[in-house]
């Protein structure tokens, strides 16, 4: 199974739900700065680069746990990924995607615009780091739901 | 093989390639304005869902021929279906083909008369007209795609 988390540019949000999922951010604990800046592909996605899905790891079930961005027309793409799967019939619970957008707060938002929108990272990404921070226990509420969603998947699969 | 052109959706070119694609078109004869009404192309609603695949039909040489709208996204949509064609091995069985460019300008002023402001018989009268303009670039433009797909390649267009 593939767990795909997707935000508008894969840079921040999905990098950092992504990461706790396959454990490289604590679950108990808030992570340093250096921490965070540490992750591949934080804060570094280029604007070219938007849609493609990148590989973060593998979860303790052996999933592989992906990021993609998907700017601000989600819907769309979330759609035309699921009608592709259709196309090459490969069944719909093959992938999850989960939206991490949502879950962080407005600073987050324009540090990532000031930073990977036009381009001012000196600004953005100290403002960045301090809003993923103050809004990390809704990024580990939704890993947390997303394992809990896995797990009882799994156990629909072996019951059958 | 499958070919899916894609358009922003609102000036319907995907469906024209596909149907120049599909063979429902003559390829050396311009397209009437009945032609145009028989492959469905005036169709204001033709997709209901932007993003949604729809399957159109199996060319001769057994490639299935499919079109979707998208927006303005269109080199985002691009990269992720790609990108997730790639996870399951399946990149090589796909080509994906961005119709926009095709078009020439009266086109789009010609769907701009037909959707805003309700004309019908203007606007398919000028539709009909620009579509016969790209005519021949666009047939050509199918052969090479036709051309790409039976050396089993992977581009974008």
């Amino acid at each position: 199974m593939k767990v795909i988390y997707h935000c508008f540019g894969s840079s921040h949000s999905s990098v950092v739900a992504a990461n706790i999922h396959v454990g490289n951010l604590p679950m108990d604990r808030i992570p340093t700065r250096q921490e965070i800046i540490a992750l591949p592909h934080f804060d570094k996605t280029e604007s070219k680069q938007i849609g493609i899905p990148f590989f973060i790891g593998k979860d303790e079930w052996n999933n592989d746990v992906y990021i993609i961005g998907m700017t601000h027309k989600k819907n769309i793409v979330r759609t035309a990924i699921i009608s592709l799967l259709n196309i090459f019939n490969i069944a719909q619970t093959e992938i999850i995607l989960i939206n991490a957008l949502e879950h962080i707060n407005i600073m987050t938002k324009i540090g990532g615009f000031l930073s990977r929108g036009i381009g001012f990272t000196f600004i953005g990404r100290p403002i960045v780091l301090y809003g993923i921070q103050a809004c990390y226990s809704n990024l580990i509420n939704l890993v947390d739901k997303t394992k809990k969603d896995l797990i009882y998947n799994m156990n629909l699969d072996e019951n059958q | 093989m499958k070919i899916i052109y894609h358009c922003e959706g609102d000036n319907n070119s995907a469906v024209l390639m596909a149907a120049i694609h599909l063979e429902k078109l003559l390829k050396e004869k311009k397209p009437t304005k009945k032609d145009l009404t028989e492959i469905a192309y005036f169709d204001k609603n033709f997709f209901p869902e932007p993003g949604k695949i729809l399957f159109m039909g199996k060319d001769l040489n057994g490639n299935e021929v499919f079109v979707f709208s998208r927006k303005k996204i269109g080199l985002v949509v691009e990269r992720a279906l790609l990108g997730i064609a790639k996870i399951y091995g399946l990149e090589k069985e796909l080509i994906l083909i961005n119709t926009d460019t095709n078009i020439p300008w009266v086109v789009n002023f010609g769907w701009f008369i037909l959707r805003k402001l309700q004309q019908k018989k203007i606007g398919e009268q000028i539709i009909t007209k620009g579509v016969g303009r790209c005519y021949k670039r666009n047939v050509q433009l199918v052969e090479k795609i036709k051309k790409f797909a039976a050396a089993g390649g992977r581009k974008q267009l």
